[in-house]
């Protein structure tokens, strides 16, 4: 269950704005792959992810997923998003998983497996019966983690599904993906502005530069072992990243973004 | 004993207390004023009190109001849920169907009275339309409210899943909306009382409303009160019914208000 997703020649502007927010994005990502967007705020980051999605259109370009353009939402990608406001209040941990593949009229035997294993994959099992405000801010992302991998998606789409967790359950969270992936093999697309989080996750990295006019500064391989480790090569690598992103912000042999 | 403790009793030994109070306080007013067509003395409001519930000639009057009230408030509660989704999720309803909304929210219910009892008949037919139409706007605007109050990411997560458009509505916007709703609901309780009492006192030969306005005729003031202490009461117990349901039935969708 992984999918080739190609991103073409992206371009985004707002409608009645005549300046981009980001042009010219193009990456693919391998089946299987977890690919990191690394990039500062307001670079359209984000934007790339819901066009992944299929909740926005691109002004110009094209996203496929494995061949197939993508014009819009549907079951084949999943999205992890960042607060916790796409949990249904009125359901408990164990619904909330399952609905997807309530929608998808599974037969309930095979959705009550696949609910079980996925709660089990990130040990939700012993809270299946709370609801979602019973929970704390990590157990409700990984909540989320659970409905994106109890379906057949083949792609993840993960938009700093961390981002608003305290610094201890992001790292403890962060491991606990890096394992799930590494049994899961499902195609990742990772958003964030944490360089130790796409350290320790992708496979490669892409540097977007800064906004308006953002522009893909670079895909860098990450050629560390896994499961990762915070070692003397991972700092190596993490000072080798910060300075890319640091050019990529500065825009280093692109010019300033709007013409003066 | 713990049972008895005064933190325990206090929410119900005050407010008795107080209406105590109230009450002791009117029968020394009444006697000081010492005139029965102003200010009636307890015992004359008490008998009349009474004799709603038991004359049969009266309790047929507490039942007609009773029976108006609660098919308004259904009728109108769901003619309103219906409008509010037509209008809130979107679509042409929404231009075709709001400004009517607009307009005729703005026309006080009672002011329906009179065509209402041309088209349907005086009394039963005319009141229960003038309570629904009263009903319709609070649960209507609360419904597009609630519709419009829906977290995006939730809508994008159910059309990820798969989730068409009717069911992003019922599995997802509802549900979110339901604090929004039971808002309105409330709210429609009051407007369903007060509407219904005034249109049976223009446009009715029944129900408390007109008991009220007719005991003007025999003087009988100890009635008019007897029926406004009923309809306060009623008014009361249906709003503590209300929070009832709220918080048993309608539980899991409020303590998700976001």
């Amino acid at each position: 269950m992984s999918a080739e997703v190609r991103v073409e020649d992206v371009s985004y502007t707002y409608r009645g704005s005549r300046v981009p927010v980001m042009e010219g994005i193009d990456f693919t990502i391998r089946s299987g792959e977890f690919f990191v967007l690394l990039g500062p705020s307001g670079c359209g980051k984000t934007t790339i992810l819901n066009q992944v999605a299929g909740f926005e259109r691109c002004t110009s370009g094209e996203i496929t997923v494995d061949g197939k353009p993508v014009t819009s939402p549907g079951p084949d990608r999943t999205v992890v998003f960042q607060g916790d406001d796409s949990l249904l209040g009125w359901l408990t941990v164990r619904q909330n998983v399952a609905f997807p593949l309530t929608i998808q009229h599974l037969p309930k035997e095979e959705r009550e497996r696949r609910v079980e294993s996925a709660l089990s994959l990130v040990e939700l099992s012993a809270h299946a019966d709370k609801f979602p405000h019973e929970l704390s801010g990590g157990m409700k992302q990984r909540v989320q983690i659970a409905r994106g991998l109890s379906t057949d998606a083949a792609v993840l789409l993960m938009d700093e599904p961390f981002g608003a967790l305290d610094a201890q359950t992001r790292s403890s969270l962060q491991v606990e993906l890096g394992e799930i992936w590494m049994r899961e093999q499902r195609t990742v697309l990772f958003i964030t502005h944490d360089i130790g989080e796409a350290l320790l996750l992708a496979d490669r990295v892409g540097v977007m530069s800064s906004g308006p006019r953002a522009y893909l500064h670079d895909v860098v391989e990450i050629d560390l072992p896994r499961p990762r480790e915070r070692d003397d090569a991972f700092y190596r690598t993490y000072q080798r990243l910060e300075q890319t992103l640091a050019d990529a912000k500065a825009r280093l042999g692109h010019g300033p973004s709007v013409a003066a | 004993m713990r049972v008895l403790s005064w933190t325990r009793l206090e929410p119900v030994v005050l407010p008795i207390i107080g209406a105590l109070l109230v009450i002791g306080l009117y029968g020394l007013l009444a006697s000081s004023v010492a005139n029965p067509l102003v200010l009636p003395p307890l015992g004359q409001i008490g008998d009349r009190l009474v004799a709603i519930f038991v004359d049969p000639t009266i309790s047929v009057q507490f039942l007609d109001t009773l029976m108006r009230i609660a098919v308004g408030y259904v009728g109108g509660g769901l003619i309103g849920v219906v409008i509010g989704i037509a209008v809130g999720s979107g679509g042409w309803a929404r231009d075709v169907v709001s400004p009517y909304l607009s307009f005729f929210r703005s026309v006080a219910p009672i002011a329906w009275v009179i065509p209402a009892a041309i088209w349907f008949g005086v009394g039963t037919p005319a009141t229960i339309f003038v309570a629904g139409y009263a009903v319709v706007f609070p649960v209507a605007i609360n419904t597009i409210a609630g519709l419009a109050s829906t977290p995006v990411n939730r809508m994008r997560m159910a059309a990820s899943a798969g989730a068409g458009r009717l069911a992003r509505l019922v599995r997802i916007q509802l549900p979110s909306a339901a604090p929004y709703l039971l808002t309105g609901f409330r709210q429609a309780i009051a407007y369903a009382f007060m509407t219904t009492v005034g249109a049976e006192m223009v446009a009715a030969t029944s129900g408390l409303g007109f008991l009220i306005y007719d005991a003007r005729v025999l003087f009988d003031t100890g009635l008019m009160f007897a029926g406004i202490l009923v309809l306060g009461a009623l008014g009361y117990l249906a709003d503590l019914g209300f929070l009832g349901l709220r918080r048993t039935v309608f539980r899991r969708f409020v303590g998700d208000a976001r």
